[in-house]
């Protein structure tokens, strides 16, 4: 479902190579940690699936859209297709938890009558049906990302990329969060994750990509972090 | 457009949850357009002014002393004829010799003149409607056969005619430099009030809102604000040119300010079309900047 072919990025202000001849290939219903230090070149990576950059050269094939050839008009609707989760949450702090939801949906072109069956049923999936008219301020730091969770899964995507997203919270909290994932990863759906928690990685044992010096050094099916590896 | 109401909403909502940048921006618009209006307002009078001015400018056309008394009716008629003549007035050489005797009182050279051997000739003082065409229109005059001549005061008239010209040209250029510095004003103020939101934007296009979606919002925002806008400097400049208009209306002899009906109802269309430009188009290209994600 996703194909990284001899992919490289090179940032045209800095000259900066990000991303060195990457050749991946996660499929429908994986569940993927990206692991690297900060600068390996793993921000990149995910820039690159959201079509936030463009590569320098190569091909990304994402869910059979070519999508280093996307024109900036075919990119939004490109978008409705994955589910982003971020360290930061992002949530609309003028919104309450169900807004927030109901916005993502919004913005697609639902229907009302959609957004009111679908919003509630996916506050359900994060618990917190009993918060749906909190503002996010008003919720500890992991309920925020289940909401944000919550809002990735609105649109029924099929590829979820989270970036870094326990990195604000304590432990406890962030196993918590990646059970949530890893439940919707059990219905499906493909799940990315990229992170810097040892604990989590080694905990979970699923499949490791680690990147460094914008090349993938390792792909174990059933990894953990390693400790030479000094992330 | 089904969206429609979805985007008038949050445009609406955005007005009040941002009351300080909305209240910023309307400032600005206000003091923007009573500029611009206060400029269209002297400008339009100024155009007015040397278009009555203009359309006042006599010519004085002398007849043959041959043509006879009782035919002068029918010569008047003649030049009423011509192309962009205004007003044809009879001034008798009876008239003018009367006049002229009054005005040198006691002069001896005159004295022993009678009616018979009145010097002066008959003549007709004309104004046109477009005095720019003033050569021609003075030219098809003189070729009718009863015309002597016609007064020199043609240079006058064509500096005249000039300087309306500039009023009009030079209205304009300032009219549009106010407008663009206008614009360039208001585009940056909304971009600060954009800027504050720009996390909420980063936020629609990472869940996969088209630009248009993004946009619309704003662009609301942006052109309520110029219409409240317009509507403010209009009522403001409105009554600051009728309190001038009360004390002050005449400018020269027979030549007035506009009256203060047409003057509101163009201040207020300007002002209107204006305002929803700047508004709308200064938001569009102040959220410009920041969808590109």
């Amino acid at each position: 479902m996703l194909q990284f072919r001899n992919v490289t990025k090179v940032y045209d202000n800095t000259n900066v190579t990000a991303l060195e001849n990457i050749n991946l290939e996660i499929e429908k219903g994986e569940f993927v940690f990206l692991v690297g230090h900060s600068g390996a070149g793993k921000s990149t990576l995910i820039k690159l699936i959201t079509a936030e950059e463009k590569a320098t050269s190569g091909e990304i094939i994402i869910n059979d859209i070519n999508v280093t050839k996307l024109k900036s008009k075919e990119i939004p609707f490109y978008r409705r297709t994955l589910g982003m989760v971020f360290q930061d949450f992002r949530l609309l702090e003028n919104k309450t938890v169900i807004e927030n939801v109901a916005f993502a949906m919004k913005v697609v072109g639902a229907t009302n009558r959609q957004i009111r069956r679908r919003a509630p049923d996916v506050l359900g999936r994060v618990g917190l049906s009993q918060k749906a008219h909190f503002l996010p301020d008003q919720l500890s730091g992991g309920e925020q990302q289940r909401v944000a969770i919550a809002r990735a899964l609105a649109n029924n995507p099929n590829l979820i990329i989270a970036d870094e997203p326990t990195g604000n919270l304590d432990p406890d909290i962030s196993g918590e969060i990646m059970q949530y994932l890893e439940e919707i990863n059990r219905s499906g759906t493909t799940v990315i994750v990229a992170t810097h928690d040892k604990d989590i990685v080694n905990r979970m044992h699923k499949r490791v990509i680690a990147v460094d010096g914008g090349s993938i050094v390792r792909d174990d099916e059933r990894g953990g972090y390693s400790d030479d590896e000094e992330f | 457009m089904k969206n429609f109401s979805y985007f008038f909403k949050e445009g609406v909502m955005n007005l009040f949850t941002n009351k300080m940048v909305t209240l910023m921006t309307l400032l600005t618009v206000i003091v923007s357009l009573l500029v611009t209006g206060v400029f269209q307002v002297v400008s339009s009078n100024l155009m007015h002014i040397s278009r009555e001015v203009g359309n006042n400018f006599e010519f004085n056309i002398y007849i043959k002393d041959s043509v006879p008394a009782e035919q002068l009716n029918a010569v008047g008629e003649k030049i009423m004829g011509v192309a962009m003549v205004n007003d044809v007035v009879l001034k008798p050489k009876a008239d003018t010799f009367t006049e002229f005797k009054d005005k040198v009182a006691n002069d001896s050279l005159l004295k022993g003149l009678s009616e018979e051997e009145n010097p002066f000739r008959d003549c007709f003082i004309v104004t046109l409607t477009n005095l720019d065409q003033a050569d021609y229109v003075l030219g098809e005059i003189k070729l009718l056969e009863e015309v002597d001549s016609v007064s020199n005061n043609l240079e006058t008239s064509k500096k005249l005619s000039a300087i309306e010209k500039k009023v009009k040209l030079y209205s304009i250029i300032i009219y549009v430099l106010l407008a663009i510095l206008c614009l360039s004003i208001i585009s940056n103020i909304i971009n600060l009030s954009i800027f504050s939101r720009r996390k909420q934007i980063n936020i629609m296009k990472y869940v996969g809102a088209t630009n248009g979606f993004v946009k619309a919002p704003f662009i609301i925002e942006g052109v309520l604000v110029g219409m409240v806008g317009a509507l403010l400097s209009s009522a403001i400049l409105s009554y600051l040119y009728s309190l001038l208009y009360s004390n002050f209306s005449q400018v020269l002899e027979g030549v007035y300010l506009l009256p203060p009906i047409p003057v509101f109802l163009e201040l207020l269309v300007m002002n209107a079309a204006y305002g929803i430009l700047i508004g709308g188009l200064g938001a569009a290209v102040a959220v410009n900047k920041h969808v590109k994600v």
